[in-house]
């Protein structure tokens, strides 16, 4: 039994590690390119929460209720915010992605990054940018529920 | 380097006091700081190296109600000395080293409150007349006690040999801060700042005699090559402050002045972009971008900020971006850069309100990167953690701040003498960046149009109108 526990307990640190180590994941269609990456220092995950990688089947599930909810999602968010300048909608494919998976009071979300600027680097970390208009927009995915949250659009500086 | 040297100091008596730190510790904590046992002066146009270290033999103590502080000299293998342009001349002319002469030691200091510890390299520059007063002589001054009629500069350098501040003083009392200065850039700077700030610049002489070490062995040879470089620095009439080394860049990550904060935590490479240096250093000299990150925050600003200029694409609706925040948390820096197209269409304010709402991004998301190691609090806190709200900062922004944002925009037009703008301007102009947030939708429509009329009028005015 004693064997077993610390076997378990092995496992577990290999496992942990493993993660820790993984590299960022190429995803590539028609539709859609990013990476997902398991870590990264600049997402500020809660003491309460961690991280974990989704699969690329995940990913085509969240991104094709992304492409069928666009419309409504900038929709709502130009009611919201009166603002009416960018034309996501008809350009998501030029946008690039930047996939981050974590856990939070037991739920899944896939927190997404959307740029169509891409610099050199953008597949070593995930970025952040502010006042980058309508090139950069954030979503959060909620798998549970199935349901998405439309995020900051890049505002004018 | 004549009676220049810094071999032959006279040691002041110290002040008797309760000193927590001996010379001993003061050797032991610079020998385990230390990554090479000497430190090294490389010179910039000679690309010379020379290798200096404390001379512990000599070394004092002395406290005050602050700081503990051992003081040594430096034995170098080079002799360097600063001097005004004034004593430089002098001393060509009356064939006298002695107007040569400055003072640099090594200091340890200890903060008797917070028993952090830190070391770096003073060096005392006399003003002509002082220096002529004292037969040369500019050992009476120490660290924590100058002469009751000290007149001249005391520079502080980090162990690596960076610039940190430094102060002038006249008869003995602070007169002002000193910064560190490219020539490119004392020919641009605004006129205000050069009202409020005088252009310096030091001669530094260096004899540099040949050396080597061969089986333990030191050989120095008999000849010798002098080298003279300048270096600019600007002095402002502003007394705010101890005299001291800003104790905040040794390890301590949140410089608490605005001086080692611009010094330390900012670059840029607006060289090509003169109007955009004017403002950049206005905002940066005149510490108003300092105060409003620290009002923000409530605490010393911590991003490291890099500047640039470059062209940012339009929208897809053909939009124009005036800058843009870019943080990645594997790079130190926090990039901002501002488009090429507007910097050359808009006014100087807009610029400056656009660079201090870039600075204000970079501030907040740097302490939510760190949020693991020190804790949000506050507003941030607050607002970064809202599950409701879909872009915090401009949130934050446009709730909070944007009477500071206007005190920083009077304040930059004072320092470029303009006391007249109408304020209406002022307040149009803290709203640039905030369209579309809830405190921007509740204005009225009539006001909105009105706000942002001004802000794309300041936006096209012209470059630094």
């Amino acid at each position: 039994m004693k064997k077993i526990q610390i076997l378990s307990i092995i496992v577990l640190i290999l496992l942990s590690f493993i993660s820790k180590a993984q590299k960022p994941i190429h995803v590539k269609t028609n539709n859609y390119e990013g990476y997902i990456f398991s870590e990264d220092p600049i997402f500020r995950l809660k003491a309460s929460s961690h991280s974990f990688i989704p699969t690329s089947n995940e990913i085509e599930t969240m991104e094709n209720k992304i492409s069928k909810s666009i419309w409504k999602l900038i929709s709502d968010y130009e009611k919201e915010h009166k603002y009416d300048h960018c034309n996501i909608q008809n350009n998501l494919s030029t946008y690039k992605r930047h996939y981050f998976g974590y856990v939070d009071n037991g739920e899944k979300i896939i927190s997404i990054y959307f740029f169509n600027v891409v610099p050199e680097n953008w597949d070593k970390g995930l970025f952040m940018i502010y006042d980058g208009g309508c090139s950069y927009f954030q979503m959060r995915y909620y798998m549970k529920n199935d349901s998405l949250d439309l995020r900051a659009i890049g505002f004018f500086p | 380097m004549g009676s220049g040297t810094i071999n032959f100091l006279i040691v002041p008596d110290p002040i008797i006091s309760q000193n927590s730190l001996t010379i001993e510790q003061a050797k032991t904590w610079y020998q385990s700081t230390k990554s090479e046992p000497f430190i090294t002066l490389k010179s910039s146009k000679a690309d010379k190296i020379s290798i200096c270290d404390p001379d512990w033999k000599k070394a004092f103590t002395s406290s005050n109600d602050f700081y503990d502080v051992v003081e040594t000299p430096i034995r170098s293998q080079t002799h360097f000395g600063f001097s005004t342009q004034e004593s430089f001349d002098l001393s060509k002319k009356k064939n006298e080293p002695g107007y040569l002469t400055s003072l640099s030691r090594f200091v340890v200091q200890k903060n008797r409150v917070n028993q952090h510890i830190v070391g770096f390299i003073m060096t005392i520059i006399g003003e002509t007349d002082y220096l002529k007063s004292k037969k040369f002589r500019l050992t009476n001054n120490s660290y924590l006690k100058m002469d009751k009629d000290f007149s001249g500069y005391v520079l502080y350098n980090d162990l690596n040999g960076k610039f940190v501040n430094g102060w002038l003083y006249k008869n003995g009392k602070l007169s002002g801060k000193v910064k560190l200065i490219s020539p490119n850039q004392s020919s641009i700077r605004m006129k205000s700042t050069a009202e409020a700030c005088t252009d310096v610049y030091f001669v530094v002489t260096t004899t540099y005699t040949p050396w080597e070490i061969e089986n333990g062995e030191l050989y120095i040879y008999s000849s010798y090559d002098v080298t003279t470089e300048t270096y600019w620095y600007s002095y402002c009439y502003n007394t705010s402050g101890d005299g001291g080394y800003d104790d905040t860049l040794g390890g301590d990550p949140t410089p608490s002045s605005s001086a080692a904060w611009a010094s330390a935590q900012t670059s840029s490479d607006f060289d090509k972009w003169p109007c955009v240096n004017e403002i950049y250093y206005t905002l940066l000299d005149s510490d108003v971008m300092y105060t409003i990150l620290q009002g923000f925050m409530g605490k010393s600003p911590t991003a490291q900020l890099n500047w640039f200029v470059d062209i940012i694409p339009n929208n897809v609706n053909g939009d124009q971006i005036n800058a843009k925040t870019h943080v990645d948390a594997h790079s130190t820096y926090i990039t901002i850069t501002l488009n090429q197209n507007y910097i050359d269409s808009a006014s100087s304010i807009s610029i400056a309100r656009t660079m201090l709402h870039e600075a204000i991004h970079a501030e907040f998301t740097r302490e939510w990167i760190n949020e693991n190691v020190v804790p949000l609090t506050g507003d941030v806190a607050k607002y970064a953690d809202s599950a409701s709200l879909k872009d915090w900062q401009h949130e934050l922004m446009s709730q909070k701040y944007l009477d500071e944002m206007k005190v920083g925009l009077q304040a930059f037009d004072n320092n470029c003498n303009i006391t007249n703008r109408d304020p209406f301007v002022y307040d149009a102009l803290v709203w640039g960046g905030l369209y579309y947030t809830s405190a921007w939708n509740n204005l009225s429509p009539a006001l909105q149009t009105s706000y942002q009329k001004e802000i794309n009028k300041q936006q096209t005015l012209g470059g630094c109108k």
